[in-house]
């Protein structure tokens, strides 16, 4: 395990809807989705992870049912609910706000 | 997410709780697995790819934990679980769970018996009708400083009929009388009351009915009667309503029974008969007249009003009376009104809450104990902290755990301290010697018990927070690994200061006590005025049953006589005297205005007027200063003699020579024969007021009080002076016959049970400071044993130990010692109106008080320093 960015809670949410947008999936799917698409950059520990999706859990921007899985095994799939999907939205809009706002205050800083 | 979703998702999270828990664990168990395939896919070895998946999974405790914490359900559960794991930890650690609880029960056990006593005198509101709106009302004098005086008829009807801000007002009288016809008689406290008095308070009768405006019209005695004196001297008889009592012989009409929470005027009044009947040859005049203050009076403000608005409209109409009234109300101009709670209970609240903060500060000594023994043991749990902390509980998962332990606990405590306040209360019930009023009020009801509960649980969180704080703060790797580590000094801070803070509130205690103690030795030292010792005091009211009105007033005179005469001849006895009201038993004392009867001197003086024989003044060694002694009759139509007191003579003669002067009184006038020294009448700690004494003779009183002067033990003639009296009139009741040594006691019983509270208070402060300071001293040579060993190996002597460990201690207690000093000097102000004779900085009280409890600080020293020279020096060798 190497040294990992910590990940700010909100972003963790963030980059969680981001990926159940592209289809529901389970824990160590989401944990692996995020570190391929971060070109592993990112590791989200079991720590983290489950109670984020606990805590979007209980304010409804997903749910959860077990399915099966192709290797045939029983897990539990998390999906976005339509306050997930607006929730996704609006934080990637405050997110790009955001980090633009990052980018630039970090140019600048860079500049001198 | 809606508040109401929030809460249907955590009943559903709680009601499902064991389905979502194994769920949990399938879906962490599942993850584990896909990341061992993982690993295993990515070429690791079966056994590698399990180490590796798990090393990076992390604690699954946690995740549990955590998880648990977001479904925002957890706190529920976790507090039943935390309340199960507090219990078994104090199971497992009967030792400290016991002195913890005998702690708290006693602490919290004090403060709720306490309380329950302020609830029931202080607090509960009174058992009438709107007890709020009530009110004790006064006329006062202003001018001879006479400011709860009592009212006439006829003011009181004005009052009544002019004041807005009364609802209903209503007068009484309450006198002494004798029942009679049910086997022996007794004396039994009777009432007049006027027309309102009944509806004005709002209490129902238990059977039959209230007086009621016919009563008051017609003069038909009629009477109303207490349950009390139904049950006890009537045998209960179910049939007395419309049957008669006699009262001195005289028939009355039971009209109602009045339920024993009718406790007014006093919880002893017996019978209450219209005020119709007041015998018009009470008074001078025939018929009682505006000039006749004897009514005591009451009154039901209108909703809204306070005493003092009705107090100043009241003063305007007195105002206006002494206008019109000007020869009978000229000086009585101003009125008194106060809440009748406050008239009941007195200024007795005001100690009362005093010994409630008393309490409240033993607790927190208690507190401070169990705080330092928290600390310690919070040390020795640190590895089973540091276990927990490392599969995954958080800090303040922690903190909350050992915070739960101790409210546990300490309501535990509570609980065994409510069942321990019963006896509390009634052992300080039991002290105060009948001194409190309304005791009839205490009980535990759901005030007490809410009070216990909340008063556990702050208890908990005080003496619990800062060692789960504290313990919390541990670090779970350097714990783990065990061994002793460095030189315990940490938390010695937060110990030594918990020290300080419990010798400081003990010298509060002690210098309390001290100061209490000191007062009440300067009450029993007090010159009452007269020579307490050998005297023997008979008190009765004079049985004239079967007397014809007509003779009654020769029959009283005559019948006084005789019991004098009669105890004065008993072997033993050297002089006998009497008196109609005795000093320091003032339920009926009564004062009067009186003036030189001359006309350059104007001075009224408001003096206190009792009626003696002969023989009183020299049976009581009070000393005649002037003039001759009382005569024992006196020519009819001459000028009756006047005896003054001392004070009584300086005010109203300051410039000339008393004897021979006149004075005015109600039956025209009197001349002085006499002055005497000033008697302390209405208390032993009151200044003494002016007093006048005229002779038994020239007006017959019911009241009498005989005193014999005894040559050898007073209470060896208790026998043969109840033979003698009833050998003169069997039908005779005597109220009491007692040493005057004893009436001088219980006229102090008040103080005396101040007293002992305080002093039992802060010698167990002073206990538990000891305690502590033992404690804390103890865990320090516990901890030092290596230390010291090292010392004591390298030549340290016995000295060097004690004063190495003594010295950290007594240095504790010095700064203790001078906190508490000066919050002494600030805070024994509100002791000031309960001391006598002594300022509240008193030196002698502060001096005694810290040298006593430097001595027992001292003691708690020396143990375990002692304890510290006896450690052999080969422990410093010795592993752990």
């Amino acid at each position: 395990m190497a040294d990992q960015s910590e990940l700010l809670q909100g972003t963790l949410e963030l980059l969680v809807l981001k990926t159940l947008s592209l289809e529901p999936m389970h824990g160590w799917g989401i944990s692996q989705r995020i570190h391929q698409m971060s070109r592993e950059v990112l590791l989200v520990t079991q720590g983290s992870l489950y109670p984020a999706l606990q805590r979007m859990k209980t304010r409804g921007l997903i749910r959860s049912e077990w399915q099966t899985t192709v290797n045939n095994r029983r897990a539990r799939y998390y999906m976005l609910t339509k306050a997930g999907e607006k929730e996704l939205a609006k934080e990637r809009s405050r997110w790009e706000r955001s980090s633009s706002a990052i980018n630039w205050v970090l140019a600048v800083g860079g500049a001198q | 997410m809606s508040l109401l979703a929030r809460i249907s998702e955590g009943l559903r999270a709680i009601l499902l709780q064991k389905r979502e828990d194994a769920e949990r664990d399938e879906e962490l168990h599942t993850h584990l697995e896909m990341q061992i395939a993982e690993n295993m896919r990515r070429g690791m070895s079966p056994d590698e790819a399990t180490r590796q998946a798990k090393l990076q999974f992390g604690s699954v405790e946690r995740i549990r934990e955590e998880v648990r914490e977001a479904r925002g359900v957890s706190r529920l559960e976790d507090l039943a679980g935390d309340v199960r794991y507090a219990l078994r930890a104090l199971r497992r650690n009967p030792g400290f769970t016991t002195v913890a609880l005998l702690t708290l029960a006693l602490g919290i056990g004090a403060n709720t018996a306490m309380f329950s006593i302020v609830n029931g005198v202080v607090l509960r509101p009174l058992p009438y009708a709107e007890p709020e709106r009530l009110v004790r009302l006064h006329q006062a004098n202003p001018k001879v400083g006479e400011l709860e005086g009592r009212v006439s008829y006829q003011d009181l009807s004005d009052y009544k009929a002019r004041a807005r801000s009364f609802e209903a007002m209503a007068g009484y009288a309450n006198v002494p009388t004798i029942l009679t016809g049910q086997g022996d008689p007794v004396e039994i406290e009777f009432a007049y009351v006027t027309r309102e008095f009944f509806s004005l308070l709002g209490v129902q009768p238990l059977q039959g009915r209230v007086l009621l405006d016919e009563d008051h019209r017609t003069a038909v005695p009629n009477a109303v009667i207490s349950e009390s004196l139904w049950r006890t001297y009537l045998s209960a008889d179910p049939r007395i309503i419309g049957n008669r009592i006699l009262l001195r012989g005289e028939p009355y009409t039971v009209a109602g029974i009045m339920p024993v929470r009718m406790r007014y005027p006093t919880p002893e009044t017996a019978v209450w008969v219209p005020h119709s009947l007041v015998r018009p040859n009470q008074f001078a005049n025939g018929m009682p007249q505006r000039k006749d203050r004897y009514l005591q009076a009451i009154g039901r403000v209108t909703p809204g009003t306070s005493a003092e608005q009705a107090q100043q409209e009241l003063t305007t109409i007195a105002q206006d009376l002494a206008v019109t009234h000007p020869e009978s109300n000229a000086d009585w101009n101003a009125t008194t009104v106060v809440p009748l709670q406050t008239s009941i209970v007195g200024d007795v609240d005001k100690a009362l809450l005093i010994v409630l903060g008393v309490v409240g500060f033993i607790l927190l000594i208690g507190c401070a104990n169990l705080a330092n023994l928290l600390l310690a043991r919070g040390t020795a749990r640190r590895r089973e902290i540091a276990i927990r902390m490392s599969i995954g509980a958080g800090r303040k998962r922690i903190v909350r755990q050992l915070l739960t332990e101790s409210i546990v606990l300490a309501l535990l405590g509570g609980i065994l301290g409510l069942v321990l306040s019963y006896w509390g209360v009634r052992a300080v019930l039991a002290l105060s010697a009948d001194t409190l009023p309304r005791i009839e009020d205490v009980h535990v009801d759901a005030r007490v018990i809410a009070f216990t509960l909340a008063l556990a649980t702050i208890t908990g969180v005080l003496f619990g927070l800062i060692p789960a704080l504290r313990t919390a703060a541990t670090n779970p790797q350097s714990d783990l690994r065990g061994g002793r580590g460095t030189v315990g000094t940490d938390g010695q801070g937060v110990r030594n200061a918990l020290v300080v803070a419990e010798v400081a509130l003990a010298v509060l205690l002690v210098v309390g006590a001290g100061l209490m103690t000191r007062s009440f030795l300067a009450l029993r030292n007090v010159n009452a005025g007269f020579d307490p010792d050998r005297v023997l005091t008979v008190a009765m009211q004079l049985n004239h049953a079967g007397v014809p009105e007509d003779q009654t007033a020769q029959y009283l005179v005559r019948r006084r006589q005789e019991y004098v005469t009669a105890l004065r001849e008993l072997p033993g006895v050297t002089s006998a005297g009497a008196i109609n009201v005795f000093p320091l038993a003032n339920d009926f004392a009564f004062s009067m205005e009186y003036k030189a009867a001359r006309p350059d001197i104007d001075t009224r003086v408001n003096a206190d007027t009792r009626y003696v024989d002969p023989g009183y003044f020299r049976t009581m060694g009070i000393a005649l200063l002037r003039g001759d002694t009382m005569p024992n009759t006196w020519p009819d139509g001459a000028p009756v003699p006047a005896f003054l007191s001392q004070s009584a003579a300086k005010q109203l003669f300051p410039n000339d020579e008393p004897i021979g002067q006149r004075i005015s009184v109600p039956w025209g006038e009197s001349i002085v024969t006499g002055v005497v020294a000033d008697v302390r009448q209405i208390g032993i700690a009151q200044a003494p007021e002016p007093a006048i004494y005229f002779p038994h003779f020239i007006a017959p009183r019911l009241l009498a009080t005989i005193v014999v002067r005894t040559s050898g033990n007073p209470n060896a003639l208790i026998n043969p002076v109840r033979q003698a009296i009833r050998s003169i009139d069997p039908n005779q009741p005597i109220r009491s016959i007692v040493p005057l040594q004893t009436v001088m006691a219980e006229s102090i019983a008040e103080d005396r049970f101040f007293t002992v509270l305080f002093a039992i208070f802060g010698g167990l402060a002073l206990l538990l400071a000891a305690v502590g300071i033992y404690g804390v001293l103890a865990y320090t040579v516990r901890q030092r044993t290596q230390e010291i060993g090292v010392r004591i190996a390298m030549g340290a002597n016995t000295l060097d130990v004690v004063r190495m460990v003594g010295g950290a201690g007594m240095k504790l207690v010095a700064i203790g010692i001078v906190i508490g000093t000066v919050g002494a000097l600030l805070l024994t102000r509100v002791l000031a109106s309960q001391l006598y004779g002594i300022s509240a900085t008193d030196p002698f009280a502060f001096a005694g008080g810290l040298a006593f409890l430097a001595l027992v600080a001292c003691v708690a020293t020396c143990v375990p320093a002692y304890a510290a020279t006896r450690v052999p020096p080969m422990i410093a060798l010795r592993p752990d």
